[in-house]
């Protein structure tokens, strides 16, 4: 299973965030429930098969316009925001979506092949394929067959 | 729903607004496809449920005096909007006075 660490400088509060999310992910346990209002920004869920990574951030709401993915070397960010409106017309009676504004930066393993890296949204989730490069089959390499006359 | 289940879903977060003559309710279900919701009004409760290969969600809501047959709902883009049309005895009416 390949790993993405987090890039930027971490505070404790960070820490928390990662911890949180790791367990989240792997579903171990739910501490969620124990911050039920702090928002650890959106969940992002990492897998990968023989042929490529898959990176899905929940991002209900988001359209294409809303958000950016940039790679430079081996980070990988992704950036994006919601705004919370009111439908017009309408009151209040209970708000607890917030107004989203996400900043998420993913290292990317060596053996991503950049240039093929595709994303798409489904159902409110951002998907973000990363394809490995092929792997290199190993070659065999040829003893020469010519005979070296030893000379007299 | 068992407790076992209800322990093990996920609480979306949900809005509600109103206005004269509906509630307005809309949810963050990200990742949730049409087929994978089940949404019921019963007994003054509104119930959401929705079930994805990886997580459910639930929600439970008391929300009286909606005139039960009109409620439609809406996916989109991880979106759920269901619209609650109030009863008729909820709605604001304006009661005319005549010179006696």
């Amino acid at each position: 299973m390949f790993r993405f660490y987090p890039v930027h400088t971490q505070t404790p509060f960070d820490v928390i965030k990662e911890f949180q999310r790791n367990f989240e992910e792997f579903g171990l346990l739910r501490p969620a429930r124990l911050f039920e209002n702090v928002d650890f920004g959106p969940r992002v869920v990492k897998t990968e098969n023989e042929d490529t990574y898959q990176v899905t951030l929940e991002a209900p709401g988001i359209t294409k316009k809303d958000v950016s993915i940039t790679i430079e070397k081996d980070v990988l960010t992704i950036e994006g925001k919601r705004e919370q409106k009111i439908p017009e017309g309408f009151e209040v009676i209970r708000q607890e979506r917030n107004s989203l504004e996400f900043i998420r930066r993913l290292m990317v393993p060596e053996n991503v092949d950049q240039t093929s890296i595709t994303a798409r949204f489904e159902n409110g989730l951002l998907v973000i394929d990363l394809p490995k490069k092929p792997k290199e089959k190993p070659r065999r390499i040829e003893i020469n067959a010519v005979a070296i006359e030893e000379e007299e | 729903m068992t407790k076992k289940e209800c322990e093990m879903s996920i609480s979306p977060r949900v809005d509600i607004f109103e206005n004269d003559t509906t509630y307005k309710m809309i949810t963050d279900l990200p990742g949730v496809s049409v087929s994978e919701l089940d949404i019921r009004y019963e007994r003054n409760y509104l119930e959401l449920k929705a079930d994805t290969l990886n997580r459910s969600f639930y929600r439970r809501f008391h929300i009286p005096n909606v005139s039960d047959q009109e409620i439609s709902a809406e996916l989109k883009n991880g979106i759920l909007e269901i619209a609650l049309p109030k009863a008729a005895t909820v709605k604001a009416r304006v009661v005319p006075v005549t010179v006696g």
